[in-house]
């Protein structure tokens, strides 16, 4: 199975790379949005800020919020909050608006929220297998604090979202699984188990 | 359940070796960077720090390959500094595979780095690395060049500035405990921690698992970085964490 991750052209995806590679997949690394679009599994990777991402994404926005609904996406971090209509980051640059609602900053005070937190979720699909609260590697100042789309809840100060739905094969989740040790790896095995599937 | 503490082992490399030394001198080899740090991934380490304290030209070159190495295998975040002095060197670190990288000297130098560095990656890329030198009971000097150069900066001011420009995170070493593995500077720690509204690192002085649980507590910092404690296996980052968990801090 062939993994797209887009590459914003900051940050490091080295890890993420490596991750799909460990659990089989070929991995294609680009720069082109075009791919994005055409690509069978798409992964929009968490590095950088939503507004700079934005921009690359700004051509194919259309068709790519088209294409997160239909075929399997995996948006991690920042590629999760991507998928809603707007963020406080970056006031005026529209998402993807596959989901509704706003992005916010933390209501914490200490931010960012970094490190291993514990996760809640719904059981099977995306979190089969892995048990309720273990732990994952969150770096992140801001996310959603509700959407009917929830699949995962973790506590930072109050409740935020740590996953979502976001189409038939389509996820976002808010930590980073290519960090996250056994458990991340786990999550993105199910992810490419699932997408598989749903061919 | 809440957010856990972290334990995080720090790897000193010079031309692609894991050294480390006792107050910044005396160096002595312990091993090859990328196979430490599987090693510890394994104990349970929640992240790994890499600091390059040779950073000359050719030793950053040996240092991003390492670099690279290590993240190809590594499952949790690696986080790299010693003598990265621009965005395109920090741009450079973060290609190779770091998740964070930790500027010092460059920051004190031209503060605006850290929030040119912020602006192109974020600041949760950005760690901002603090060397302090007690001068006076509650005083502490900022000093550069790995400990060598006095600045004249106060430490907590300077933190305190450096978290309002963006670092995503203060890695804080006390040169006075540094490797002598007699504990942390507490006050230090604890006047930094309520010095910023950003995650503290707390360095320099770890030798057992209580100096650690004391950085964590009385120190409040949200993390613990240690390197002899690791790398001579006087204890495993797992007994570390048992030791806290017995004692009521959340370890992962």
């Amino acid at each position: 199975m062939k993994v797209t991750i887009a590459d914003y052209g900051v940050g490091n995806l080295h890890s993420l790379r490596k991750a799909f590679e460990r659990l089989g997949a070929t991995v294609e690394v680009t720069e082109e949005a075009d791919r994005w679009v055409e690509s069978q599994v798409l992964v929009l990777p968490g590095v950088g800020a939503f507004g700079a991402v934005l921009k690359p994404v700004a051509e194919v926005r259309e068709l790519l919020r088209q294409r997160v609904r239909e075929r399997p996406t995996l948006g991690i971090c920042l590629g999760m909050e991507l998928l809603f209509e707007r963020s406080e980051e970056a006031p005026g640059v529209s998402g993807l608006g596959v989901l509704p609602g706003t992005v916010v900053k933390l209501p914490a005070q200490r931010l960012p929220h970094l490190g291993w937190n514990t996760v809640q979720h719904k059981e099977d699909g995306l979190f089969d297998d892995i048990p309720q609260n273990a732990y994952f590697y969150f770096v992140h100042t801001y996310g959603t604090l509700e959407s009917d789309a929830a699949l995962a809840w973790t506590v930072y100060e109050s409740r935020i979202i740590s996953a979502v739905q976001a189409g038939a094969i389509s996820f976002g989740v808010q930590f980073h699984p290519e960090k996250s040790g056994q458990w991340g790896l786990k999550l993105l095995e199910n992810f490419l188990t699932l997408s598989k599937e749903s061919r | 359940m809440s957010l856990a503490k972290r334990i995080i082992p720090c790897l000193d490399v010079d031309n692609g070796c894991v050294v480390k030394g006792i107050k910044f001198e005396s160096l002595r080899e312990v091993g090859e960077p990328s196979e430490l740090a599987t090693r510890y991934e394994a104990q349970g380490a929640d992240e790994v720090v890499f600091l390059d304290i040779s950073a000359s030209v050719e030793n950053r070159r040996t240092l991003l390959d390492v670099v690279q190495r290590t993240a190809e295998k590594l499952f949790i975040p690696l986080t790299v500094g010693g003598g990265i002095s621009s965005v395109e060197e920090m741009h450079a670190t973060l290609r190779a595979g770091a998740e964070k990288v930790a500027i010092n000297t460059a920051a004190v130098r031209d503060p605006n780095l850290i929030s040119r560095c912020a602006a192109r990656f974020g600041k949760q890329c950005v760690v901002v690395a603090i060397d302090a030198k007690r001068v006076s009971p509650q005083k502490w000097e900022v000093y550069t060049h790995g400990g060598r150069k006095p600045t004249g900066l106060e430490a907590i001011a300077w933190a305190h500035q450096a978290a309002e420009l963006g670092a995503g995170e203060i890695l804080l070493t006390s040169i006075d405990a540094d490797g002598t593995q007699r504990g942390y500077d507490l006050e230090l720690t604890r006047a930094v921690v309520e010095a910023v509204d950003v995650p503290v690192i707390a360095s320099g002085g770890g030798g057992t698992p209580n100096d650690l649980y004391l950085a964590l507590t009385e120190g409040r910092a949200q993390a613990a970085l240690a390197a002899s404690i690791f790398h001579y296996d006087q204890y495993t980052v797992a007994q570390v964490k048992d030791f806290l968990r017995e004692r009521g801090v959340t370890v992962r």
